[in-house]
């Protein structure tokens, strides 16, 4: 089994404030995963959205002969760009 | 409990596996949650610009977490991040460790072969005592009791209904007085690797049907669970005429196979399909293919869970059924490829069983035809049956009672609270049954 160079954990009354924090913050990490993974209707959303940006002709941008939108698109980071799409949908 | 077992009993079920290869497929499990932990890890900086993509249901969370960690220097927090993440991966290994290391192995005491037909079995729980020394005619045959036989997957193993001695639904209805007979489909031999659905109905399900039924000498209750239930419906159909088949019941049975289907299984049938050459040349499709799509249903359970089972003691209750489970999702057969074409083409393309449009040899499959009683057991947290798929089933069926389980796939007939949830609920409905049938 390999041991990995870290300290043993502690015990939850002898954590600092910052490891109590980066455990939460690792228990969202894996519920928003899971929350992805799991929900069907979101999930077929942001597959679809992600395939849509895919086959965004980049070529056609490189070369020149593509649109503006499409450039754009592909310039932003992807992960923000759909952050404010589910924004959108959040009152759904 | 020390089980008296009949002199005319097989000896006790030998593991499948001295060394556990699973979680299968192992590498697949650890590069899974290694990435999960790392990435997450790695992505710290990202969530704090509002940036992550973040579940709608998980926004308000989202915000006020960062908001905690805004009040700390980022460095700080990537330390104690990657720190808990480096932890975590460890504990998720620790556990991979701790059930592949478990001593727990499922020996039962095998009960006798009712029929056998090439590598399909039919064994008889209602001879000798497997109902735990509980049954009233322990020792005795209750031969002249009811049969019922139990029919499951061709996927996964038939010993799911017999997890182990002291958590067997099997055992549970030999208890009760009712004579279980459990199909054991087997591992294909040299004539089931050319079988397709057709075949596993028509020469094997029908006739131990027809088998039991006259060497018992009254009609039998089909129990059938997952894709065993779609299985005994078309058995159902085509033995309508022979009055050897009373009334049927069907768990977490797939009906409507386009029903709330999530992209993961749609992308599993492609795979399936574009990969198809592979599977020709080798004649089977391999179990790991399938492990494949069960993760894919919850990308990150296989972390959890084992994370979990890895801070509990080896002898807890939970950890040893933890393990039984978990040796049963890690058995079982290659599929003859004629039965993973016929699913995938006649249901998960065509969704032929929904329009009765499947066909079995001469027989066109139509539930709406069923006339004798029928129950549906739906689990709501079935992610590998969905609800509406299985709901389809008891719409069609014209004596249908149905009964809805908040519980999942495999939870509802082995897990834990099982006997509560669903075995007593079956029961029950048996009971009604007879006593109806009496009046």
């Amino acid at each position: 089994m390999p041991q990995h160079p870290i300290s043993p954990p502690p015990s939850d009354d002898e954590q600092s404030p910052l490891l109590v924090l980066a455990d939460q913050y690792l228990d969202f990490w894996q519920n928003n995963i899971t929350a992805w993974a799991t929900d069907p209707d979101m999930l077929n959303r942001w597959v679809n959205e992600l395939a849509t940006a895919q086959y965004t002709p980049q070529h056609q941008t490189d070369d020149g002969n593509g649109d503006g939108s499409h450039s754009d698109q592909n310039n932003q980071n992807p992960e923000v760009k759909k952050t404010d799409g589910s924004r959108k949908n959040e009152g759904n | 409990m020390s089980p008296v077992t009949p002199s005319h009993a097989l000896p006790p079920d030998t593991p499948s596996t001295q060394k556990r290869a699973g979680p299968r497929p192992l590498p697949l499990h650890i590069a899974n949650a290694y990435t999960l932990w790392m990435s997450g890890a790695a992505s710290l900086p990202l969530f704090m610009m509002d940036g992550l993509q973040t579940h709608p249901n998980r926004k308000k969370e989202a915000a006020a977490l960062r908001h905690e960690l805004n009040n700390h220097k980022i460095e700080d927090l990537q330390h104690a991040v990657i720190q808990k993440g480096q932890q975590r991966f460890q504990d998720f290994l620790n556990g991979v460790d701790a059930y592949r290391h478990s001593p727990y192995r499922r020996q039962v005491a095998s009960p006798p072969v009712f029929a056998k037909y090439g590598t399909t079995r039919l064994l008889d729980y209602g001879v000798g005592d497997y109902g735990g020394g509980t049954n009233p005619q322990q020792g005795a045959t209750i031969a002249s009791q009811p049969p019922v036989i139990f029919v499951p997957s061709l996927i996964n193993p038939a010993y799911i209904l017999d997890l182990h001695e002291q958590h067997s639904m099997m055992r549970y209805f030999a208890a009760s007085g009712i004579r279980p007979l459990l199909l054991d489909w087997g591992a294909p031999g040299v004539v089931e690797k050319q079988f397709g659905l057709r075949e596993y109905v028509t020469d094997r399900l029908v006739p131990l049907i027809r088998d039991v039924a006259e060497r018992c000498g009254q009609p039998v209750i089909l129990v059938g669970y997952c894709m065993g239930g779609t299985l005994s419906v078309a058995a159902t159909q085509i033995l309508r005429a022979e009055n050897v088949i009373s009334a049927i019941a069907l768990l977490a049975t797939p009906w409507d196979f386009h029903a709330d289907r999530s992209p993961q299984s749609w992308q599993f049938l492609e795979m399936i399909k574009t990969t198809h050459d592979a599977w020709q040349q080798i004649g089977y499709m391999p179990m790991d293919l399938l492990q494949l799509f069960f993760i894919s249903l919850d990308p990150t359970l296989s972390d959890r869970k084992f994370r979990r089972f890895g801070r509990m003691q080896p002898d807890d209750k939970k950890a040893v059924h933890f393990v039984a489970i978990e040796d049963w999702v890690n058995d079982g057969h290659p599929l003859p490829l004629k039965v993973a074409d016929d699913c995938l083409r006649d249901w998960y393309m065509d969704n032929k069983p929904l329009g009765n449009q499947w066909q079995i040899g001469t027989h066109n499959i139509n539930a709406a035809s069923i006339d004798i009683p029928s129950l549906v057991v739906i689990p709501q947290r079935d992610r590998i049956v969905p609800h509406d798929s299985a709901m389809a089933l008891a719409k069609q069926l014209p004596h249908c009672h149905t009964i809805e389980i908040a519980a999942g796939h495999v939870t509802m007939v082995s897990g834990e609270r099982a006997k509560e949830i669903l075995w007593q609920p079956l029961k029950q409905w048996m009971m009604d049954y007879f006593n109806k049938k009496s009046e």
